[in-house]
């Protein structure tokens, strides 16, 4: 319906260089997309894609050792990419602006809201004095922010991620742009705000005619709202595809594989790679009848002193008791791995805390193997021989590897700790036996953390957490810093692992497509509260809390799904 | 908010106070442990032990130590920090002649300083890698490898001796001018308030030697923390997003990068300040300045008790003020502040 329409925004045969100290880099080459208006288009590809790049370019944001020695932008009819400084100031949040990953920090600390708007407006003349108060109000209703004076009185910290990723949506349409750039907009988000925040760019390409460049790397996202797709892969474009050939017509592999590794509703752990993995022939572990692990009534208080300067000089300041995790009983059998899902903040990662024992529980038990360990500080717990048994698998694959450590010592350090023998023929023939379990070339034992992938790094995490042979492993966002990808294949790895070691696992996590995989069982928080427990099938299909319904809702996924599964 | 700051500010007064009286309690006992007894010296050196006995009596020095900190703490709230033993004079009239002085000279320096140190940092911040760049390297090396005596030494060498610029480098006024009455004991702002430009002309020239002198060793703490902070600051996502909306680069840089950095900034300046109070004494010594410094030196060498610790004692409320004031502007500034308390 578009076509007859002329091009708002279209990129060439664009190459993207950067020079380096080891001489020239080619970063992105023969890449072309068109654009009209109101139209959403998709730049989707994993980390080092170059689709940043691409989208940078566009508004000459390149750092200064970048440059565009091919193609061209030509956006309305001008030439972009030779713009002069003064041509690009004009365009820069007049003609095309930009959102970014992380609100948070793209809003001046310490610069309040209402301040950014004006800025905004005054450095392109955009309102007069008089009436710039009426027409930020406007900008902010238009975000579907409501309380007004509040927000523009308040400084970026003093509001959510979603709060500031509206404020930032307002300051892009402040000067009726019409091409918006979206750099992963939603990753950090929560769910459900994720949701409202893709919901309102969508509205505002649709009722407004804004143009909108979504990159992303989450091809459920893309395909909820986007209506072209541009994949890219290593700095080329792979697939260019308008939506509706998209999912029935995409032929590089490259795509297929992104396809069938983005999580589904229906879609199994085997499911998310071609190839079918190896560890379908190990029948799956019995099921103890005995818990291996039983809470009861965990809870988790933090304290927080407020009070007026007296009542601190009379040290009777009032103690506001903030409740993290509010009485939790769930068991955990040894076997099985049990899903726990929720939204930021609602205290699932202080559950796992507390249950790796690396925090106290301010009252309930924590029971494991009979025995109750709840009543060990979790200073004393290091020394406790169940230590070996409960181990955890951290979020950020980087920040939980020492950057000095080579992967033999890395592997090693738990075993030299708490393992039984220090004899160096011995931790050399366990390490070796732990990367090959884990899928990690041997040959990798002498490098350090940079010079692994993120996915590389994720699989020394879990040889470091199985080391001892736990019995139980507590998987906190084990995969939510990886591209998808490899996502499905650390997926893989952990159920592989599960069934072979008979492991317990709690998989924690945010996203209930990715925790339903590997989970018999899941157990739904909100606000501290377990409001939801049972089997996966039935928690997937017929929820019964409006939160977990709410979630489930949340999370974009493909639905075209179904039929290029069928078609491959 | 604003009810919240103030809490935090009264929070922060109140914390002042422990600290001040443990400076009090050590400087006392500092300077009881220093070897050499003042009544000796007080004595004279023709004095017998009878008479030192005296001496030692009428000064209280026979007494218990708490008995002698008791009395101090009395002396001290009736505004009474002795007698100098030295000079003769009450050191509270002592301090109150001196003290401007010195701090008309660590003012200025500091003013210097940060003139040429805060632009320098920004300017290498913004280019990174050109002259500017390493012209404040080199000023940074040069002022934090050369000590004050030295660089004092040779400013006066080179501007009054080589080059006669510069008035005689002894005290704050040659003796053809008379003082200018005494208002705020900074000279200069005195000679201003009465209109009298020949003698503010006089105290400037004589000022200006040694407050570069200091000016040169603030610079390179301030001028490497400008340009360190600057270039966070504007590879910040927040500076790279206003790019993105077209704000201006003078805005940018003055505005959300400076702002910024100008936190850390604070910090540094109050260090410098402190370190440039006591970089004071050699200063003083070596232009020959009438201030709290070379008092305080005369004092130490003749086991001085009063003094040396009306000395500390200054000194101390001067640090403890200057870290609530850098405390209280940082509150100030940063909204972040007293949220997370």
């Amino acid at each position: 319906m578009y076509t007859k329409e002329k091009k708002l925004l279209s990129v060439n045969k664009l190459a993207i260089d950067f020079e380096t100290k080891k001489g020239t880099v080619r970063a992105v080459e023969n890449v072309s997309f068109d654009l009209q208006k109101g139209e959403i288009i998709a730049l989707v590809g994993e980390s080092g894609s170059g689709k940043s790049v691409t989208a940078y370019s566009i508004l000459n944001l390149l750092d200064a050792n970048g440059s565009m020695p091919l193609g061209e932008i030509i956006y309305d009819g001008m030439p972009i990419h030779k713009a002069t400084q003064a041509k690009l100031k004009e365009i820069r949040g007049r003609e095309i602006s930009m959102i970014f990953q992380n609100p948070m920090s793209t809003l001046n600390p310490i610069r309040k809201v209402g301040q950014h708007l004006r800025d905004m407006i005054r450095n392109h003349g955009y309102a007069s004095w008089s009436n710039i108060e009426k027409e930020i109000d406007k900008l902010l209703k238009q975000v579907e922010i409501h309380d007004l004076d509040r927000v523009k009185n308040a400084y970026p910290f003093e509001l959510s991620g979603g709060m500031c990723q509206r404020v930032m949506i307002a300051l892009a349409l402040a000067c009726r742009s019409r091409l918006l750039i979206a750099d992963e907009p939603t990753t950090g988000l929560d769910v459900t705000t994720q949701k409202s925040i893709m919901d309102l760019i969508k509205s505002l390409a649709k009722e407004e005619g804004l143009a909108v460049i979504l990159i992303t790397h989450d091809l459920g996202i893309a395909a909820e709202y986007c209506d072209k797709f541009v994949v890219m892969e290593k700095g080329k474009v792979v697939e260019s595809n308008s939506r509706l050939d998209f999912f029935s017509k995409s032929k590089h592999p490259y795509t297929k594989k992104l396809l069938l590794a983005t999580p589904s509703k229906e879609g199994k752990v085997e499911d998310l790679t071609l190839e079918k993995p190896s560890y379908l022939n190990i029948s799956e572990p019995e099921i103890s009848e005995k818990p291996l692990l039983v809470v009861e009534g965990l809870r988790k208080t933090f304290i927080k002193k407020t009070g007026s300067f007296l009542s601190f000089v009379k040290g009777k300041e009032k103690r506001e008791e903030f409740i993290a995790v509010k009485e939790s009983s769930f068991s955990i059998y040894s076997g099985e791995c049990v899903g726990l899902v929720g939204g930021s903040g609602s205290g699932k990662s202080t559950t796992s805390r507390m249950l790796a024992r690396l925090d106290d529980a301010s009252a309930g038990k924590i029971i494991f193997d009979g025995v109750v360990i709840s009543d060990i500080s979790s200073n004393d717990f290091i020394k406790h021989p169940y230590r070996k048994d409960i181990q955890m698998v951290f979020q950020d694959p980087t920040g939980s590897l020492n950057p000095r450590h080579t992967v033999f010592d890395l592997i090693a350090e738990p075993l030299k700790r708490l393992g039984e023998s220090f004899n160096k023929n011995y931790l050399g023939q366990k390490v070796e036996s732990l990367m090959l379990q884990v899928g990690l070339p041997i040959e990798f034992m002498t490098r350090l953390p940079h010079q692994l992938s993120g996915g590389q790094k994720a699989r020394v995490g879990i040889a470091r957490a199985i080391a001892l042979n736990p019995k139980f492993l507590i998987l906190d966002e084990p995969t939510s810093a990886l591209d998808v990808s490899v996502q499905a294949t650390v997926l893989q790895l952990l159920e592989k692992l599960r069934r072979e070691l008979g492991l317990s696992y709690l998989f924690v996590s945010h996203d209930l497509h990715v925790v339903k995989m590997l989970s018999q069982r899941i157990l739904v928080m909100k606000e501290g509260v377990i409001v939801e427990q049972g089997e996966t099938s039935k928690v997937m299909h017929s929820p019964e809390h409006s939160y977990t319904k709410q979630l489930m809702s949340s999370i974009p996924i493909i639905k075209e799904k179904l039929a290029i599964e069928a078609a491959l | 908010m604003l009810y919240d700051k103030i809490q935090l500010i009264i929070k922060r007064l109140m914390l002042a106070v422990p600290t001040l009286f443990g400076v009090l309690v050590i400087s006392f006992c500092l300077t009881r442990a220093l070897p050499g007894d003042p009544a000796v010296y007080f004595a004279g050196a023709m004095a017998d032990e009878a008479s030192i006995q005296q001496v030692r009596e009428k000064l209280g020095l026979d007494r218990s130590l708490p008995y002698q900190f008791l009395a101090y703490c009395n002396n001290l709230l009736n505004g009474e920090l002795g007698q100098s033993l030295t000079t003769g004079q009450s050191v509270t009239y002592e301090i109150k002649a001196r003290l401007p002085a010195s701090l008309e000279l660590t003012l200025l320096g500091l003013f210097m300083g940060l003139l040429t140190a805060i632009p320098l940092g920004i300017l290498a911040a913004l280019k990174p890698n050109t002259w500017i760049d390493h012209l404040c390297r080199v000023l940074v090396t040069a002022g934090a490898s050369t000590p004050i005596f030295f660089s004092g030494l040779f400013l006066m060498f080179v501007f009054y001796y080589l080059l006669g610029w510069s008035p005689s480098p002894i005290g704050r006024l040659d003796f053809i001018y008379l003082e200018p009455p005494h208002v705020t004991g900074f000279y200069t702002i005195d000679a201003l308030i009465i209109g009298d430009y020949e003698v503010f002309k006089a105290a400037f020239a004589q000022l200006l030697l040694p407050a570069s002198t200091l000016a040169l060793c603030a610079l390179a703490p301030i001028a490497r923390m400008t340009r360190s902070s600057m270039i966070t600051a504007l590879e910040s996502e927040y500076v790279k997003a206003a790019k993105a909306n077209g704000i201006s680069a003078k805005m940018r840089v003055y505005v959300y990068a400076l702002q910024n950095a100008s936190l850390p900034l604070l910090t540094v300046i109050g260090l410098v300040f402190g370190f440039l109070l006591g970089g004071n004494v050699l200063v003083e010594k070596v232009y020959s300045w009438p201030g709290i410094g070379s008092f305080a030196i005369d004092a130490l060498v003749a086991s001085d008790y009063a003094a040396i610790q009306g000395f500390v004692l200054i000194m101390a409320v001067l640090f403890v003020t200057l870290n609530l004031i850098i405390d209280i502007l940082y509150t100030l500034f940063d909204p972040r502040m007293g949220r997370n308390e």
